[in-house]
């Protein structure tokens, strides 16, 4: 066996699972904060990698620039999805927010569509061009910047839910959003800050694809799709389950490629998300819990 | 009666869905004092209750804290006008620590996060929670865990307290202990409304009651007189 080929085969999914492993976060903090499964979770990671790569290529904006104005833009995106859901949709169940999600979902796709004229971007590799020699693999630069930015990012957000004042009250909308009201905050406020860091995650998630692979504006559906089959495959809404969950389906799928069949690759996802609802709906790292009904 | 200050309901109407279960219901409950409503399964305390709060769609003449209309106000902002909620089941925050679900009561308070002194009263009150502060709070035994919801409430410092069916699903031991503590947050000067079942227990401690019988207050009093009428020993009995 090509031990070589080996270790390149697990760097490519590591580095495309870090990409799940930030969207199937951005699933599970909307999921803990309304029950709800937010599909404009893979378009904020479209939006996210698209408006950087804008910004980089047509305005000439410095690159790390236009990661943080489009993480900024697409921030402002998760506000408006809330606005549009709880606000002016009045929605407040799961499942009624789940449905209008995949509207929003549409909307989003087709904005961008009109906006970037079907055009395809990309970003440079933040650490520069050039590859480094991984134990007999080569491997590019971006390949660990997005290992290392997922890890960072489910390490500091898990520090954010256990530590901070807002996290904590989070956490407590997941656990009993009604009793929490009682004590004075409301649904919105918390849903409101669920959608915005899960657009903010998801961003992230898209400048660090962008510099792997071209964004158009239909990046974001499969995307989505796979970020969810993470989370379910982790356990939906725990931060590190999530990561699990990328790293393992990301590794999945390009052993696929690797020495399977690469037009399959994109099946694996659904095979994994498939064979998770079926034996163990709760996730690897997910606990049940209990719902008064 | 003042009428303006504490709690006033004026013809409350509370509805699931179609069913009117809450049927134009008056009482007051006096600040400093206790009030209780009490009743059978089904007679309606806990919807009235989750009426006022905003947690269920109502309709009434009035409903004012402290001179302040709550018809129609949203809970979250119902919680802001000093009334802090014991609900039924306890609805403790169970994936949150002790300490956490006890700061969670105090989060829109200025300075509650923070706030040492009230928890020192609570752990004071209730010390199995301080032995038990990083614990989850659903590994709670079903009495810690009424104790942590009445901790939780004291946390936000309300101006009134209601407390929905602390006693239900507790050892007489624990129902004895629950009631201690009502006494002691009597005696600090709480304004306290209480809803329940065990109506010898709640006489006991109330200062009003009223009793409410499928959505309706059927009589109302002193609470010591109260104790002897015939529709509480009814309820008492379990008829």
């Amino acid at each position: 066996m090509d031990t070589g080929l080996f270790i390149q085969v697990i760097l490519s999914g590591l580095s495309v699972g870090a990409i799940y492993a930030l969207v199937a976060v951005g699933f599970g903090v909307v999921f803990n904060a309304t029950g709800a499964i937010n599909f404009v979770q893979g378009e904020y990671v479209m939006v996210g990698g698209l408006s950087a790569g804008m910004l980089y290529e047509a305005w000439d904006v410095p690159v790390l620039v236009a990661i943080l104005v489009a993480i900024a833009l697409t921030t402002l995106l998760g506000v408006l999805t809330e606005m549009g859901l709880l606000g002016f949709g009045r929605l407040r169940t799961p499942a009624s927010i789940t449905i209008a999600t995949i509207a929003i979902a549409v909307v989003v796709k087709g904005a961008a569509m009109l906006i970037s004229n079907r055009d395809t971007f990309a970003l440079p590799s933040l650490l520069g061009p050039g590859s480094l020699q991984v134990l007999g693999a080569s491997t590019s630069r971006q390949t660990l910047l997005n290992l290392l930015l997922a890890v960072l990012a489910v390490a500091a957000l898990t520090l954010f839910f256990q530590r901070t004042k807002l996290g904590t009250t989070l956490r407590a909308a997941a656990s009993d959003s009604e009793t929490l009201q009682t004590f004075g905050v409301s649904y919105r406020t918390t849903a409101r800050w669920a959608f915005a860091i899960a657009a903010a995650v998801g961003a992230l998630a898209g400048a660090g694809l962008a510099p792997l692979t071209v964004m158009s504006f239909d990046s974001g559906t499969l995307l989505g799709l796979k970020g969810f089959a993470a989370a379910m495959l982790g356990g939906l809404g725990n931060p590190r389950g999530a990561l699990a969950g990328g790293l393992m389906l990301g590794v999945a799928e390009a052993v696929m490629s690797g020495y399977g069949a690469a037009a399959y690759a994109d099946v694996v996802a659904f095979v994994v998300l498939l064979a998770i609802l079926t034996l163990r709906p709760t996730g690897m790292l997910g606990t049940s819990r209990a719902v008064r009904t | 009666m003042s009428g303006t200050e504490g709690l006033v309901v004026e013809g409350l109407t509370v509805r699931y869905g179609r069913v009117e279960v809450v049927h134009g219901i008056d009482f007051a409950a006096r600040p400093g004092q206790v009030t209780c409503l009490v009743g059978n399964n089904g007679a309606g305390k806990t919807t009235t209750i989750r009426g006022i709060l905003g947690l269920q769609p109502s309709r009434a003449r009035q409903v004012t804290f402290q001179g302040r209309s709550l018809s129609g106000v949203p809970t979250h902002a119902i919680a802001r006008h000093g009334i802090a909620l014991v609900p039924e089941g306890r609805r403790v925050f169970a994936d949150l620590t002790v300490l956490e679900n006890l700061r969670m009561g105090a989060v829109r308070r200025n300075g509650g996060w923070h706030d040492e002194v009230t928890l020192g009263e609570v752990y004071d009150l209730f010390p199995e929670l301080r032995d038990r502060s990083a614990s989850k709070a659903g590994l709670l035994s079903g009495g810690q865990q009424q104790m942590l919801a009445m901790g939780r409430a004291m946390m936000a410092r309300p101006d009134m307290l209601v407390l929905d069916e602390p006693s239900m699903g507790l050892s007489p031991v624990l129902v004895n202990r629950i009631y201690e503590a009502l006494v002691a947050l009597r005696g600090a000067g709480y304004t306290i409304l209480l809803s329940e079942q065990n109506a010898n227990l709640a006489l006991d401690l109330a200062d009003h009651a009223y009793i409410l019988e499928t959505g309706r207050v059927v009589e109302d009093g002193v609470a010591a007189d109260l104790a002897d009428s015939a529709r509480v020993q009814a309820i008492y009995l379990g008829a």
